[in-house]
């Protein structure tokens, strides 16, 4: 599967595109990203890397699929599984750490720490295909850029680490770090010598760009679509109700005021503002003018349009007032509890959704709402890298251990329908999990104890919707992602992995507080304009010119 | 001030039945007998309200949960589900041995050397006490910041272990200050006699001023016992090994179960692999809530006496 790069995506990824401080950009043939300090005073420069001058670099791919899927991802899109595989498939015939040495590892975790190594027969399990224990620090993923600094600052990194992308940027001198701590796996990975490592070789080649630093092959991609989120709605309150998923702007005020009852506890919204955006058709990052010149999302009058759409939403009393209180409240129990019923989210919150909801009210059902445009015209999708989360082995290991690590990483990149996936998801069958009636594994007692997301953010493997327990779920969504990736907008960066200077990270925060502001009424409409502005000379133009000068680099 | 300084207007007087005494030594009128106790549990009720409210949402079950859209205000089916999937499996228990063990050390050892530094500051004549005292205030204004602590931490070989999450918040200058203030509003008349008897400085601290200290020793170990077991941050920095983590560090990973990336992930989620964990549930979070404040609720009682005592002295004795 070869995913699609999107432009940048989310309001987080947007604004760290906001580039000031030092322009830095591919460098010829060489692709390595030159530092210019004196550039605007940023400690830690930006840098680009672009796809289509890597071919020898990356390794070649070799597609490998233990079972066929039911419904084919289209432009990037991931397959769809409708029904479990009876029979998995065993991928790896050897233990990949020949040696039997410890291996140290250090990824986030988004969930209850499991009981440590000695204590964990599902780590027991899965060491025991791998040849070795792997020794995981696990750091909460919310706190893992802050340990991320300071564990690459003292060079006191694992075998194997694990960096989500969207820490990157708040790295200082990131790219130098990774020069000076991490093994360049060209060697190992390039071309047709990634055969010896088959499940890696199945991995995108669009992810793979991404994990080139300074022209050389440096880290193993998780390879994502690279859609920031859904819109979702309540599918069975519509039908209660009689509404009919939104196909414009229109219908989208209209259902505010169908659907809202605050006598019922009932609102139509939640967070939608990058639904707006998105539907007003403003491009999720940057876009060239008629004169060619590069021009932001919050720039374009499109945005501008959207941001007053939405605040009519606000002021009309169709937005939960939870979410007009705060910003960033969580509304899944809104959303769930039917208070919301319109909402966005990111594309995994569907499945967890029914996960916790279809046990307790069987009528529950969500839907995405396929992309419209405002004009009910042709809708554009936002999207975003290819690969978001990299992992990284330490330099100096020797070839032989290199080697092992990269087994190891073999081994977890296994996808959907073999063994190896299976072990590492969730344990072994009759102890850590059981099969529902579906084929769907269920953990036990046990398995909630022990099985935690360790061995899956290491490396990463192809995505794919499986999740065929939740009746309908799979279709739907692979319908959605279809869609979506059928309409993804063109990214004037597609295939160049711009890292923008660590700098621009801070200027996000004071833009988007006024744009909630505004939206909630507490600041007129007219104040956006004067925001724009202050986010140009904060550093937006420098970030302009950074950016320019990435397109001009690479010829475009 | 005394009573005649503050003379009530004349009208107001003349209303009242024992004018010749202060206004605040008057009996309440009926509108401020009423109103104290409305008063009073309006405060009570804006301080025990939410903790009831945690209390009752930890104890409930997913449907109750769902079926308030969140926090549980009228209690309906209680579970103890949340506590049981918090301590059952040991991790939890674990967690809680280390917490209170490093409170215990921690608090001990950080005392001993407030109390031994702010006693040496206090004593006007000691070696470079300026200078040390300027150094000590100096770090009021200016953090070490996260990566050059890490880098001291590292470089001293205190990764992974436990002394990395005592030693580099071992003193506090807000603690020594208040203990120093405190020490130095000692009359100097006690100490001189226990000089004349032959005290040295040692029996000086342990013998005439820690009996005098009581209270701004309890003050300030209660200050030091809540950073202690509040503090997760040092130990996620600094411990690499899982199984060392502290209870709030632990209980943090509940917190964040389950939840959506930043966007820029580009779909992949927290839970990459499906129906691995259990829903995230608000029950459990409340159980966390009431779980890391009970052990403060607890000993907050019996320090309770000292603390007003402690800090008032402290703050304006001499």
């Amino acid at each position: 599967m070869i995913a699609p790069a999107g432009g940048s995506t989310s309001r987080r990824t947007f604004l760290s595109l906001l580039g000031a401080g030092a322009a830095v950009a591919t460098g010829g043939t060489a692709l390595t990203a030159c530092s210019n300090d004196g550039g605007g005073g940023s400690s830690t420069s930006g840098r680009a890397e672009t796809e289509d001058k890597l071919t020898a670099l990356l390794p070649a791919y070799l597609a490998y699929e233990p079972v066929k899927p039911d419904i084919p991802g289209s432009n990037g899109a991931s397959p769809g599984f409708t029904k479990y595989p009876t029979e998995l498939k065993r991928a790896l015939p050897d233990k990949p750490v020949a040696s039997g040495k410890e291996v140290s590892a250090m990824t986030p975790l988004w969930g209850p720490l499991p009981p440590g190594l000695g204590n964990n027969t599902y780590f027991d399990a899965n060491n025991e295909r791998i040849g070795a224990p792997v020794r995981f620090n696990v750091v909460n993923g919310n706190e893992y850029g802050d340990k991320l600094g300071p564990v690459l600052a003292a060079g006191n990194v694992p075998e194997l680490l694990c960096v989500p992308g969207w820490e990157i940027a708040g790295q200082t001198r990131f790219g130098q770090a990774v020069d000076k701590l991490f093994e360049d796996l060209t060697p190992y990975l390039a071309g047709d010598k990634a055969s010896a490592y088959p499940m890696l070789a199945n991995l995108p080649t669009r992810a793979w760009a991404y994990g080139v630093w300074n022209s050389q092959l440096k880290a193993v991609p998780f390879p994502g679509v690279g859609l920031p989120w859904a819109l979702y709605y309540r599918k069975d309150l519509f039908a209660k109700l009689g509404a009919e998923p939104p196909k414009n702007a229109d219908e989208i005020l209209a259902l505010g005021k169908e659907l809202t009852d605050a006598k019922a506890n009932r609102w139509a919204f939640g967070s939608i503002v990058d639904e707006m955006a998105r539907a007003f058709r403003a491009p999720a990052g940057w876009r060239k003018d008629s004169s060619g010149k590069l021009v932001n999302k919050i720039e374009t009058p499109e945005f501008e349009e959207a941001v007053a759409f939405t605040r009519k939403l606000f002021q009309s009393g169709y937005v939960h007032p939870t979410v007009v209180g705060n910003a960033s409240a969580d509304q899944k129990p809104l959303f769930e509890g039917g208070q919301i019923l319109v909402y966005q989210d990111g594309t995994g919150s569907w499945a967890e959704a029914l996960q916790r909801q279809l046990p307790i009210n069987p009528s529950f059902e969500m839907q995405a709402v396929m992309p419209f445009a405002h004009d009910g015209g042709e809708a554009i999708v936002w999207g975003g890298d290819p690969a978001s989360i990299f992992t990284f082995v330490k330099k100096g290991l020797g070839e032989e251990r290199v080697k092992e690590l990269l087994g190891v990483l073999n081994y977890t990149a296994a996808p959907f329908g073999t063994e190896e996936y299976q072990l590492a998801a969730y344990g072994v069958e009759g102890k850590h999990y059981t099969k529902e009636s579906s084929g769907a594994p269920k953990l036990t007692a046990l398995g909630s104890k022990e099985v935690a997301n360790t061995y899956i953010f290491l490396g990463g493997r192809p995505s794919a919707h499986t999740q065929s327990q939740y009746p309908g779920y799979v279709e739907a969504m692979s319908a959605w992602e279809n869609e979506s990736c059928k309409r993804m907008e063109k990214n004037l960066f597609e295939g160049i992995r711009v890292e923008a200077p660590s700098k621009l990270a801070g200027l996000n925060q004071p833009f988007d507080d006024k744009l909630q502001d505004i939206l909630r009424g507490r600041r007129p409409v007219s104040e956006l304009k004067a925001a724009v502005q202050a986010w140009r000379s904060g550093g937006g133009d420098e970030g302009r010119d950074f950016y320019a000068k990435v397109l001009s680099d690479n010829g475009r | 001030m005394s009573s005649q300084a503050v003379k009530p207007p004349a009208g107001l007087l003349s209303r009242r039945r024992h004018p010749e005494r202060p206004i605040w030594e008057e009996e309440p009128t009926l509108v401020g007998r009423l109103g104290k106790p409305v008063v009073l549990a309006l405060v009570f009720l804006v301080i025990a309200f939410p903790l009831y409210v945690v209390v009752v949402t930890s104890l409930s079950s997913t449907e109750a949960v769902t079926r308030a859209g969140g926090l549980v205000v009228v209690p309906r089916e209680l579970t103890l589900a949340a506590y049981v999937q918090l301590l059952s499996g040991g991790v939890v228990t674990r967690a809680l041995v280390i917490s209170t063990a490093i409170t215990i050390v921690g608090t001990a050892f950080s005392l001993l050397i407030t109390v031994l530094a702010a006693y040496g500051l206090s004593r006007p004549g000691s070696l470079w006490h300026r200078p040390l005292l300027f150094v000590v205030l100096l770090t009021f204004l200016f953090g070490p910041g996260i990566i050059p602590s890490y880098l001291l931490v590292n470089s001293l070989g205190l990764i992974d272990s436990y002394a990395s999450l005592i030693l580099p918040t071992a003193i506090s200058a807000f603690n020594l200050i208040v203990m120093r203030a405190f020490f130095m509003g000692i009359p100097a008349e006690l100490i001189d006699s226990a000089r004349i008897d032959g005290a040295g400085e040692f029996a000086v601290l342990t013998r005439i001023v820690m009996p005098l200290s009581k209270a701004v020793v309890a003050v300030v170990g209660l200050f030091y016992a809540v950073g202690y077991w509040n503090a997760f941050f040092n130990a996620m920095l600094y411990l690499n090994d899982n199984t060392k983590w502290p209870l709030q560090l632990v209980l943090r990973t509940y917190i964040v179960q389950a939840q959506v990336l930043p966007s820029g992930a580009g779909g992949v989620t927290a839970t990459p692999a499906l129906g691995l964990a259990p829903a995230p549930s608000l029950a459990i979070k409340m159980a966390i809530v009431v779980l890391a404040v009970i052990p403060v609720l607890l000993v907050y009682p019996f320090i309770q006496k000292h603390f007003t005592k402690g800090v008032i002295i402290g703050a304006v004795k001499g």
